[in-house]
């Protein structure tokens, strides 16, 4: 330290304004109780994309055509006509499958038109 | 320097911390004078200081998990300050510009010798002291009060202000020149204001 340290040391510290000890605890807790009266925000709930849906649905009418093909024990000639005896359908045409057909349609229709519900609101 | 409140205003941390706010009052009280004098000198105006000083305590209360209560409170609250007393001259520099205010003079001392703190000293010795100090640019007046009055080392200062130390350092080099010219001026019964 050099002279000038005596020097600066001399300056003298003034009274801060009397009531800075409780001007400030009153904004610490005005800050708290707006925190406390601050709504909370509700955590939105997870949302799919469209596509997820759109995917869903193709991949059940693809699964639902492989498994009929399956059970049919023949893969369909899609360039054929469907016209006639001995050729398998291309989709399920009664039962479970008929029902899982038409969810994954569901679900495909659902994926596309989530964009224009999610504009609507 | 060590700190003789330093074992109240731990205690008072940790007071607050396990959900005591009032105990906050203990380290206003404690640092407030100090503070209040730092931020004073840094923007010789008694609001401005006193905004500043409020504001350093709000947000230290606000940010009190990241005071590491192994190291002395005093240098974190005061860099804290430090930094708000910056803003708040920058922000007034600004304002002035807009509003066409002549600023850029090297010696930015209120027209008309008009100098609050001056005026808060009882002392005429100190009061002609706290004006040498006062008449410095503001870079060397910050620099000069956080190294003498704050017991700041260079690299602290310039981790508080922003700056490199090697401009710290040359601010302080300059600071010194000016003030012993003024000093050396009042020891010889000169008095320039």
């Amino acid at each position: 330290m050099d002279d000038l340290a005596s020097v600066m040391s001399q300056l003298p510290d003034p009274d801060p304004p009397p009531t800075l000890t409780a001007t400030v605890m009153a904004r610490i807790e005005r800050d708290a109780d707006q925190k406390a009266d601050a709504p909370v925000v509700p955590v939105p709930h997870r949302e799919y994309p469209a596509w997820v849906w759109t995917l869903a649905g193709v991949a059940m009418v693809f699964g639902v055509s492989i498994y009929g093909w399956y059970a049919t024990g023949s893969t369909p000639d899609i360039a054929s006509s469907r016209i006639g005896p001995g050729r398998p359908a291309l989709m399920p045409t009664e039962g479970s499958g008929t029902a899982i057909l038409a969810l994954g349609l569901l679900l495909y229709i659902v994926g596309l038109l989530a964009p224009l519900q999610r504009d609507k609101t | 320097m060590s700190d003789p409140e330093a074992p109240i205003v731990q205690g008072a941390v940790a007071a607050v911390r396990s959900g005591d706010r009032e105990a906050f009052a203990q380290i206003v009280q404690v640092y407030g004078r100090r503070l209040f004098g730092l931020s004073l000198m840094m923007t010789r105006d008694p609001s401005g200081a006193e905004e500043v000083v409020q504001d350093a305590f709000v947000r230290a209360f606000a940010n009190l998990d990241a005071y590491d209560a192994r190291r002395p409170f005093y240098p974190w609250i005061s860099t804290i300050a430090v930094r708000l007393a910056q803003n708040w001259l920058v922000q007034r520099s600004r304002r002035h510009t807009r509003e066409g205010a002549e600023l850029g003079s090297e010696h930015d001392v209120p027209s008309g010798g008009a100098d609050p703190l001056a005026d808060m000293i009882a002392d005429e010795r100190d009061r002609r002291l706290w004006r040498s100090v006062a008449a410095l640019p503001s870079g060397e007046r910050t620099a000069m009060i956080l190294y003498y009055r704050q017991d700041m080392s260079v690299g602290e200062i310039a981790s508080a202000i922003g700056v490199s130390s090697g401009t710290i350092k040359t601010l302080l080099f300059r600071g010194r020149q000016r003030l012993r010219r003024t000093v050396g001026d009042l020891s010889n019964g000169k008095d320039s204001s």
